[in-house]
Parts: C-alpha cells; structure tokens; sequence
C-alpha cells in the first residue's frame, strides 16, 4: 500500500484559500480587526508622505518668496544717453563705437555692500551684436552658427555658480581674446574636452580666440562660447543689454534688492531695473527630503507597532484555537500545514488591510491638501505600493505566531478543550 | 497479519521526577475487530491511544501500523499515515463549531488532499451513512451532543480508514444516541476497519469483541 503521494499545488492553494475564507469570515470581528489595524498603519505611512509632499511644496514655494539669494541688475531701456557715465569713444579700433550705461567699476562698488558674496556682468553677444556671430574651429572645419556666444566677467561664474575647468577665470576680465568653452558646444563643434587648452583655439567671426577652459555641467552656458566681458562689450557696442548678477549671503536678496540701484549709480536709480531671481533647488529638495524622511520614519514606526499588534493578535487567536489545531493534526495535518494556515491568514489580513489603507491615504491625502488649499501630490506607485507592503507586514507579523502553532503538540492540544 | 501491533511499548515522560505511563504494552488488533481498552483514571489509556494514533511516541518498543514500522519514519510520513489510516472520535467531539457540518467534512478532504470533484459525493455518502443529510448545512455548534458525535464519526470515517481510534464516544450521550454510534461503530468493523475504544462504559464493554485492561501501565 503506497498511498504517500502529495496533493498537487493547485489543489493544495485552493483548498488553504478555502480554509483561511472559512476562519476569517467565521471570527468576523477579530479579521476587521486586524484588518482596520493594518488599513490605518498602511493608510498613514501613505498619507503622511503624500502630505509631506504636499506641504514640502508649499514650504517651497514660502521660502523662494522670502528667501532668495540671487539679483539681477539691468538697464531700464535707455540707450546711454542719459547716462551718468559719458559716452566711452572707443580705444580700440576694431569694434564699433562703444555706448556705456553702466560705470566700469560697478562690480567694485556691489562688492562693498555687506552680504555681497560675488557679482558678475554678463552681455548675450549672439543676440545682440549686429552682425551674426559664427564660431569656427579650424582644425576640423566645424562652423556652427547654433553655439551662443557670451561675454562675462569672472565673478559671473562664481555668482551664478557655474564650475570652471582651469585656474585662468580672471583673465575674463581682461582685454585678452581667451574663450571658455560649453561641454555641450565643444561635443557639437568636435572639440576633444581636455585639462590642456594651449593648443586648442577657436575663431569668433574670423578672429582667433585661444581657449581657456571648458564649462561641464548643464547650465545657461553649456552650449556657449564664453569670452572677456570687454571683447563682448566691443562686439555688441554697447551695455543697455548687460545683466548684473548678485550673489548675497542666504536671506539676504531682498536687502540687497533694495540697495543695489543706489550702490551702481546713485544719482540716477531709476535707470535701472533689480529683480530677484529664485532659483533654490538645493534649499526645496533639503526641505522636501527632510519633511519625507521623516513621514516615512513615522510612518515605519507605525507599521512597526502594526507588526507587534498583529503579532500578539495572532498569539492570542493560536492560543485560542490550541484544541482547533490538535484536531487538525489529528486528522492529519502536518506542521507545515497548521503553519501554512496561520502564515496565510496573516498574510491575506495584511494585504487586505494595506488595499484599505491605500484608499484611505488618498481620500486622506485630497481632503488635507483640499483644506489647506494645496495641491493635491500623490505618487501613483506609493498608493499601489499599499497591498503590497499588507502583505509584507501580515506575514511578517504572523511568522512567529505560525511557528508556535506548528509547535503545538497534539496529543496535549486535543486534550485541552 | 495484525492492523496494530505493539511490542514492549514504554512510555516515560521527562518531568521530575520522570515518569514512566506505559511499563510494556502488548497489544495485536486485528482489522474488523472491536476492542475496548478499559482502565482507571491515570492507568495509560489516553497515552496508549495517542501513540496508536500517531499524536505521540512511545520511549521504547515496537509500534507498527497497517504493516509499517513507525519507530524512524519522518513526521510528514506519520501524518500521511495518520491522515489516511486512522480516524478519531473524541469524548468533547472536537468538531469545529464556527463552521457547518459539511465545512467540518470538506477540511478532514483538504488534508487528506482529496480530489476537489469527489468531494460533495463523499461528503454526501458520508452524511447519509450518520442521518445528518438535512443538517448538512447547519453550523455545528447548534446540533444537539447526539448530532455532534455523529458529525465527528462521519469525519472519521470519510477517508476510510482502516483504524478507529475513539476515546469515551458515548461519554456524554445518552442510551439512545450511544446505541447510535455503537451501531455506526458496528458498520464499520463489517467493512473490517478496526475499532479501537477507550471506555468506562459498562454498555461498550459488552458490546467488544475484546476488552483489554490497563492497570498500571499493563495490559493484563
């Protein structure tokens, strides 16, 4: 008689599905339970990242308004004129006459201001000199008239943060025709990008342009040829187009905003424009990363206390169903089996529990940004990531409590009702 | 050739100081046959019947069931053993009260991994068989102590099984519902199962073919 043979696994899920719908839905209230605890558990770890997002967007968006770092000086539309500062003939013979609004020691006199960290001028030569500027590289023949041409002086870098290959930055103040290059540019251009730039040189409408440095990174300049601020200023013909950028000391923009018109050209404010420029990437991603850390470190301290609570709920009910057990060993259950039962049990609570609680923290989500008049931010996979992190918390929480029940010894068990 | 055979069986519990329940048992029942195991309170029989049923091991001697040596086979192959070899009545019938009848019947299908479409037949046949066929439906914790020791021999008696190994069945009826379950009892010594009953009944002890006392550990 050889009659060992195992059920298939199909048959086996069917029937453990059968098994664990009969228990649960025969102890009704203790399953609403255990589901209500895991719905809430999941339903606040969703929830509260949801709202922090939401909330870390609204902080954002305080602090750009309060707290900008960045301000822009520009001339407000005069063509020289009227300058304080009289027309400047030009010295050099290659340019066209050179009209200047802004006085030659404008960085100097920001510089003194208190919270003045760096300042730079900067003249987009390509959209404003008359004729069109077309940058050459002679060793491969590369013409692109697409690559952008700028003009700065070495504190723009530092204002607006762009790194710099090279130790030569300050040469953008002087007269000397030097050029940085945009990683994106020299890539177009076939430029090899190299730490050694002595030999490598570039022509901007015809006159040579020996090469500096490269500019990596994705930024304003990236596909750009960056020469002198004074070469630009010969190129264009004049500085009604010049941006003035100011670095300040973290809080300190809108101070500087005010007083920055009077510091350039005290005597006629007015022809100038300041403006604040938000751009605090860094500041909203520490915010909004902190504000989510730490709903996910309250939210994983719940899911702990989930954990312990369906543990014990899970002790409570093998205690209770000792007798239970012993009669299914008695009729044949393995402790694999009687295991099974419990671990499966745990298990379809939590991920019924964790679908719950996914529609809970939605609903939650909505109603909080509603009330705040925020707007409403939910990571689609967080919600669908619910069931699933039931699932992991019910079988997690039910492991212990499935082996104890395997444990039981039958013939006490089914002495003991 | 016997369905049971004990030789020399001992058991001795480790507690202190250890004690020593079965002092060498010597027990051949064979298929068809109707025992009763009769004996005082603390005289072994539950531990006589656990280790024939599998629920526990004896410390030394010989138990074989249906032919197969117990001592050294894995656990999973004793509960294959005990799930398709025996069948137990208990005293309390220990039937699931938070399910009804034929739930009852369907789970003792589930572990012995019986094909999903034989089961309503079975269950059918089986209920038939105990006159439970109109409470088929009912939850068990509302049938009467009669009802309730038939649903636990029907459970015992589904998968066929070649043992039945009952612990004090008509304890707790009356005449009229333990005639029942002795004439139930009677059906399946005829299919030659072997009847295995721990009593106090004076009723059952008239009814076996065989009555085996235990004193002390002993079978006289």
């Amino acid at each position: 008689m050889e009659r060992f043979k195992r059920s298939p696994v199909r048959r086996r899920v069917r029937d453990l599905i059968v098994d664990v719908s009969i228990e649960l839905s025969s102890r009704l209230s203790r399953t609403v339970l255990m589901v209500a605890a895991v719905a809430f558990s999941t339903g606040a770890l969703l929830a509260s990242v949801g709202i922090s997002q939401n909330a870390a967007r609204q902080v954002d968006a305080d602090i750009a308004a309060s707290t900008s770092r960045l301000v822009m000086i520009s001339v407000a539309g005069s063509n020289g004129e009227d300058s304080e500062e009289s027309d400047d003939a030009s010295e050099e013979s290659d340019g066209p006459a050179k009209s200047t609004i802004l006085p030659d020691n404008t960085v100097e006199r920001l510089l003194e201001l208190d919270n003045v960290e760096a300042v730079g001028l900067r003249l987009d030569v390509d959209a404003n000199a008359p004729a069109q500027s077309v940058v050459d590289y002679p060793v491969t023949g590369s013409m692109d008239v697409g690559v952008g041409v700028k003009a700065v002086t070495s504190g723009y870098f530092d204002a607006s943060q762009i790194e710099s290959t090279g130790n030569l930055q300050w040469m953008l103040d002087g007269f000397e025709n030097v050029a940085y290059l945009g990683e994106g540019a020299a890539r177009e251009l076939g430029v090899p990008v190299t730490s050694r730039t002595e030999a490598i040189s570039l022509d901007l409408n015809g006159v040579n342009y020996s090469l500096i440095g490269f500019l990596p990174g994705n930024h304003a300049f990236s596909h750009a040829l960056v020469i002198p601020y004074s070469s630009g200023l010969q190129l264009v013909g004049q500085d009604k187009e010049t941006d003035v950028l100011i670095r300040t000391a973290l809080g300190a923009g809108n101070q500087i905003s005010k007083v920055a018109r009077l510091a350039v050209m005290p005597g006629t404010p007015e022809k100038l424009n300041v403006s604040q420029v938000v751009l605090h990437e860094d500041i909203r991603q520490s915010v909004s990363g902190q504000l989510t850390r730490q709903a996910a470190w309250i939210g994983g301290f719940l899911l702990v206390l989930t954990v312990l609570l369906i543990a014990n709920s899970m002790i409570v009910s093998v205690t209770a169903r000792t007798t239970e057990i012993g009669i299914r060993r008695a009729l044949g259950a393995s402790r694999s089996a009687v295991a099974g039962v419990f671990w499966f049990e745990g298990g379809l609570v939590g991920a019924l529990g964790g679908l719950v609680g996914a529609g809970i923290s939605t609903l939650t989500v909505m109603v909080i940004a509603l009330l705040n008049d925020w707007t409403a931010l939910l990571n689609p996979a967080w919600v669908a990531l619910g069931p699933l992190l039931g699932l992991v918390v019910g079988l997690g929480a039910s492991l212990y409590p499935a082996l104890r029940a395997a444990a039981v010894h039958p013939a006490i068990a089914v002495r003991s009702g | 050739m016997s369905i049971i055979h004990l030789e020399d069986v001992r058991k001795t519990y480790a507690v202190k100081p250890p004690t020593e329940v079965l002092k060498g048992v010597n027990l051949d029942v064979e298929c068809g046959e109707r025992i009763a195991i009769i004996g005082y309170s603390g005289a072994g029989k539950s531990t006589l019947l656990n280790i024939i049923g599998l629920l526990d091991e004896p410390s030394s001697g010989t138990y074989e069931l249906a032919g197969k040596v117990m001592k050294g086979l894995s656990g999973r192959r004793k509960d294959r053993l005990r799930a398709e070899t025996l069948g137990f009545v208990f005293q309390d019938y220990h039937v699931l009260g938070h399910r009804t009848v034929t739930e009852n019947l369907e789970l003792k299908l589930a572990i012995n991994a019986t094909p999903v479409e034989q089961r309503a037949a079975m269950v059918d046949d089986v209920l038939q068989s105990v006159g439970l066929t109109e409470r088929a439906k009912a939850l068990t914790r509302l049938l009467s102590g009669g009802e309730k020791q038939r649903l636990a021999i029907a459970r015992a008696i589904i998968s066929h099984p070649q043992v039945l190994l009952a612990d004090e069945p008509t304890g707790n009826l009356d005449e009229a519902n333990a005639r029942v379950v002795l004439d139930l009892f009677d059906e399946q010594a005829a299919r030659d199962v072997a009847v295995v009953v721990i009593t106090h009944d004076e009723r059952i002890s008239s009814w076996a073919d065989r009555v085996v006392h235990l004193r002390d550990g002993r079978i006289d």
